[in-house]
């Protein structure tokens, strides 16, 4: 299943990739360290380029992950149901819990570091909508 | 022939004129006396007519006698007038025959006139005894022996009034008087003894009617005489006589009696001034006995200074005037006395035999004159100071005395109209309007007073009459004034009565005299409760002000009109304030004869005002401010606490609007214009603004307003009360700029807290994935190392955070303990310049300073080198590709006390918009791809607050970014 991995941090990134890796989440993995570069590589196609899962960061200097998923509310209906958000993030924000929860493109929001425990959870979601 | 010649003798000798005449009264034969008797010769005669020597009167007398004869009768005498041949008138007495044988008459002619001459004689003599008898005795009786009447004759007829047969045979004696029949009874038997004639005089005779006559009797015994015998009784009325004699005698014991009895002295004097005669009055008054006084000079008792002119005067009466003069006579022991003496000379015939001098002391009599002429000065005076005009009429209607205020008031001469009629001196119009109350004056004895308006002098007088013995006292007045005041009065007593507000009318007193409804109405008391009574002795009750009573009381003093508020009772007992309009009538003299009084009843004003004092009080002592101002909104009234909060006094402010002192610059016109409204739309209200004192200072101002309306609903006032609210403000501003500040810095804290937590999160989440991740990693794997060194880089990074945050924190904590010095720009500038020279080199950029050397700012020296610090080496990392970095450094001096640092460069920029607040936020960066952990800024800032300054940031993307840092 199609990954995309949007994070500011290089070790971050490293680590979310290893875990997915490691728990067979997928093996088509894509990492991004900006908003702006996912959308650029997400639009003008969308159909095609939809992954399933995205993994989303929140903090991130310029466009940051509300931000971005702001830029892909226009095309939720493309999305829903096809493509799951999950934001991951290390902000144990509570305002930041409630305001995923508005987003209906946010199918998840999962603290860092991700667990073994999260990734089956995820994949057991992912089975359910297949 | 001897009988011829006898004949031719007596012819011619006799003195008698013989003469024959014939038938034809021719004379034949006339003799020679003829020429004696009528003066004309013999040869004259003859031949001519008888009657042309007879006077005309005569003629046919003459002729009738002649016939007479001729017819045989003999008259020897008849008397005629003939003329003689001289002219004269001559008596003739004729004796004539006719001879018829002779056919002639034949006459003797004798100058009658001593004949008439003796005739008449005898007749005169006759007539005269007929007189004397008739008249010189009234009564010739003839009485027998005893008394009795015989006969009577005279005039006892008329005297008497009997007849002279009533008294034959009446007894003489009893005719007499009671008290003289004595003296005649005497008298009878007298002449029989004596053959005397007796008189008797002053007997009394009964007359016919009762009456008592006087006589005088003179008997005569004529018994013996043959022809007579009888008593004869010869009396004489001497009735007037007597009388006359009485009445001398009288007249004379009158005189006696006067002269004794004379209060005033009395003298008789001769020529030399000899007292003759004095009565008692002037013995009594000298002191002295008669035998003293009688022929001495009356000189002897006067003092020498008189004597002169006593003599004088005695010399004039005797020269026959009688002559009265006064004399101021010293006589020693009795005083000073005034004397009026009067000398009558007494005349005997043409003689002055003697004077006669009457003296009064008239001393007290002429004192009494002279108080009297000073009583009736007085009198006058009185009645030409009576300012009344004032006249009075005798019982004709004439003027007896006119006053000076008459004379001016009908304007009339005094002196022309006493003595003249009043209904002939006034035009009718007057005398019309006058009659009938004098008239009644007069009838009744009553005193009449009436009013009228005389048209002469276009004035209303009222006039009194008083009636009196002498006739009418009338005073009167020009009362036009009055009349026209009154009518005046009327008519307003018209209004007065009607009107709803209470009248009173005194008099000067201040006693009332009448009060209308309204009075009434207000009060509760009727007229005849009030009236004769001072008002305020009604009214006034225990609360009424005593200071009030007595100004009231001193301004009717001064008889001008004056207004006045004081507190009355009701006749319920009922409070209430009254205001008095008071206004002092004046007669033509402009002394008070009424006062008017109108009265409001202002209970409600006065409570109102009581109020209103109230809060005046209020409004003067508290310190806020309080403006009063009218329905247009212009000041009326300020208190002290307006002048205290803006500077402006009444003095500056009444009568304008105050927003026209108290607006300036910064005055909100929207707020302006919203209290203007709300004016209007007369509510209360609040409003707050900025003000303006006098001095040009602004202060924050908050009013209530509230607008204040009269009894009908009429907005009349409004009311500002001001309060300062600048500290308020201030405070608010500064409690404002507190919680922005506390406000900013929570959400800085917030922030800080949030991004904290995320920061110091996101390390520890890489470090607990990473160490779990290097629990399961084999050790020799390569993710084995790269596991490790990432887990090195979180913790490091883990700390650096922990120490980022102790820095913050740090500066926050000292914000207020900060010491600050005064440092050198410059030098700070220079400091940093150098420490970070290596990277401006690496990156050629070029730095320009323009700092002047002397700037120095009150700062912390630390601070101070981080700001610059890190914005040049932000400006060095940030740095353009494309053109070779410049950065600008600027500090100069702001008016206001501090200095302004600007930094700016020609570097990259930032999207201004998409930064937004974030610029100087923690850990927010900008450049993705650029180092940095997003502090630097935030750090700057941190420091610039700490230091009570301000940074601004500006940029624009490629082309450079400018911050401003403001420190005090």
């Amino acid at each position: 299943m199609k990954t995309y991995i949007i994070d500011d941090e290089e070790i971050s990134l490293y680590l979310t990739r290893f875990m997915l890796v490691e728990e067979n989440f997928s093996d088509d993995i894509t990492s991004f360290l900006s908003a702006e570069e996912a959308l650029e590589v997400l639009l003008p196609d969308l159909a095609t380029t939809i992954p399933q899962v995205i993994f989303l960061d929140l903090n991130m200097p310029g466009m940051n992950g509300w931000e971005f998923l702001d830029a892909l509310t226009p095309y939720k209906e493309q999305l829903l149901g096809r493509c799951q958000i999950y934001v991951l993030t290390s902000s144990l924000d509570l305002n930041d819990m409630a305001k995923s929860k508005k987003y209906e493109l946010i199918c998840g929001f999962i603290h860092k570091a991700i667990g073994q425990a999260d990734i089956k959870e995820i994949l057991t979601h992912l089975q359910k909508q297949t | 022939m001897e009988s011829s010649n006898i004949l031719n003798h007596v012819m011619n000798y006799s003195l008698d004129m013989i003469c024959t005449i014939d038938a034809a009264g021719r004379f034949i034969q006339v003799s020679a006396s003829c020429r004696q008797v009528l003066g004309y010769n013999p040869e004259e005669l003859k031949g001519c007519f008888t009657k042309d020597f007879i006077h005309p009167k005569d003629r046919s007398k003459t002729v009738e006698f002649f016939k007479y004869v001729s017819t045989g009768n003999t008259n020897t005498s008849f008397e005629n007038c003939c003329i003689k041949k001289s002219k004269e008138e001559v008596s003739l007495s004729w004796s004539a025959v006719w001879s018829a044988e002779d056919k002639s008459f034949f006459c003797i002619v004798r100058d009658a006139t001593a004949q008439n001459a003796a005739a008449k004689e005898i007749h005169h003599r006759k007539e005269l005894q007929q007189l004397l008898l008739a008249h010189g005795s009234d009564m010739m009786a003839l009485l027998d022996e005893n008394g009795n009447y015989l006969y009577v004759a005279g005039t006892s007829v008329k005297t008497l009034g009997y007849e002279p047969d009533q008294l034959i045979g009446v007894n003489a004696l009893h005719l007499i008087h009671s008290e003289d029949v004595a003296q005649a009874q005497q008298a009878l038997i007298l002449i029989q003894q004596t053959r005397e004639p007796v008189k008797l005089s002053d007997i009394r005779i009964k007359t016919v009617d009762g009456q008592w006559r006087w006589v005088e009797i003179t008997v005569s015994n004529q018994l013996e005489n043959p022809a007579i015998k009888a008593i004869f009784v010869s009396s004489q009325d001497i009735t007037q006589r007597k009388r006359a004699q009485l009445q001398v005698t009288q007249s004379e014991q009158r005189f006696r009696s006067l002269f004794q009895n004379n209060p005033d002295l009395m003298l008789y004097q001769d020529e030399a001034g000899v007292i003759l005669d004095a009565n008692p009055a002037f013995l009594s008054f000298i002191k002295k006995p008669k035998e003293e006084v009688l022929n001495r000079p009356l000189y002897d008792f006067l003092p020498q200074e008189v004597v002169p002119i006593f003599k004088k005067k005695l010399e004039e009466a005797f020269a026959g005037s009688e002559v009265k003069f006064k004399a101021d006579v010293n006589l020693k022991e009795l005083g000073q006395k005034i004397l009026s003496v009067v000398k009558v000379p007494l005349r005997i015939g043409h003689k002055v035999v003697g004077v006669h001098a009457v003296i009064k002391d008239i001393t007290k009599i002429i004192q009494a004159q002279r108080t009297i002429e000073k009583q009736a000065q007085k009198l006058n005076a009185i009645l030409e100071s009576i300012t009344d005009a004032f006249y009075t009429l005798d019982k004709n209607w004439n003027f007896t005395f006119i006053n000076g205020e008459c004379e001016r008031v009908l304007q009339v001469n005094r002196q022309a109209l006493l003595g003249k009629n009043l209904w002939s001196s006034f035009p009718p119009d007057i005398t019309q309007q006058l009659y009938k109350p004098y008239q009644q004056a007069i009838e009744t004895g009553e005193t009449i007073h009436f009013e009228a308006y005389l048209n002469t002098y276009k004035s209303w007088f009222d006039i009194k009459v008083y009636p009196s013995e002498e006739g009418l006292s009338v005073y009167f007045q020009d009362v036009t004034q009055q009349v026209n005041s009154k009518e005046e009065l009327e008519k307003l007593s018209l209004v007065a009565r009607k009107i709803t507000n209470g009248v009173v009318i005194t008099d000067a007193q201040g006693l009332t005299e009448w009060v209308n409804e309204g009075f009434t109405h207000i009060t509760g008391y009727t007229l005849s409760d009030i009236i004769g009574k001072k008002p305020g002795t009604i009214l006034q009750g225990p609360e009424t002000d005593p200071a009030t009573i007595k100004r009231i009381s001193n301004k009717i003093k001064t008889g001008k009109p004056f207004t006045d508020e004081i507190l009355n009772y009701k006749k319920t007992g009922q409070q209430f304030w009254i205001h008095k309009e008071v206004t002092p009538i004046l007669n033509e003299r402009g002394e008070v004869i009424k006062f008017i009084a109108i009265q409001n009843d202002i209970t409600e004003r006065k409570k109102v005002a009581a109020e209103l004092e109230k809060l005046s009080l209020v409004a003067s002592k508290t310190i806020n401010g309080v403006i009063i101002t009218d329905a247009a909104g212009r000041v009326e009234w300020i208190n002290k606490g307006f002048t205290r909060n803006t500077g402006y006094t009444l003095t500056d402010i009444i009568g304008k609007k105050p927003g026209d002192l108290l607006q300036g610059p910064d005055t909100d016109m929207q707020e302006v214009q919203r209290v203007r409204e709300k004016l209007k739309e007369a509510v209360p209200f609040n409003s707050m603004l900025i003000n303006y004192k006098k001095s040009g200072e602004a202060l924050w101002i908050s009013m209530d307003i509230s607008p204040v309306f009269d009894q009908a609903g009429n907005l009349t006032q409004y009311i500002a009360l001001q309060k300062d609210i600048s500290f308020r403000k201030e405070a608010e501003a500064n409690l404002l700029k507190m919680s922005k500040d506390l406000f900013e810095q929570n959400r800085d804290m917030q922030q800080f807290t949030y991004i904290i937590s995320h920061n110091l999160r996101s390390p520890v989440a890489n470090a607990v994935g990473l160490s779990r991740m290097l629990l399961q990693l084999d050790k020799q794997s390569k993710e084995f190392n790269v596991s490790l060194t990432y887990l090195n880089e979180s913790v490091l990074r883990l700390d650096e955070v922990l120490k980022d945050i102790n820095l913050i924190l740090s500066i926050r904590d000292r914000k207020n303990v900060l010491e600050k010095i005064s440092i050198p720009v410059y030098e700070v500038c220079q400091q940093v310049l150098v420490d970070l020279a290596e990277p401006l080199l690496q990156s050629n950029g070029q730095v320009n300073v323009d700092i002047e050397k002397e700037l120095t700012i009150q700062a912390n020296r630390a601070y101070l080198y981080s700001i610059f610090y890190n914005l040049l080496s932000n400006a060095i990392k940030y740095r353009s590709e494309k053109m070779a970095l410049q950065i600008n450094i600027k500090a100069a001096k702001i008016p206001d006390g501090g200095i302004s640092i600007t930094f700016s460069d020609n570097g990259s920029g930032f999207d201004m918009k998409k930064a937004g607040d974030n610029v100087f936020k923690l850990y927010k960066r900008f450049h993705p791809n650029k180092e940095g952990k997003g502090i630097g800024l935030f750090l700057v800032k941190t420091h610039v607050e700490a230091m009570n300054g301000r940074i601004e940031a500006k940029s624009q993307v490629d082309i450079g970014t400018s911050f401003t840092i403001y420190l005090n």
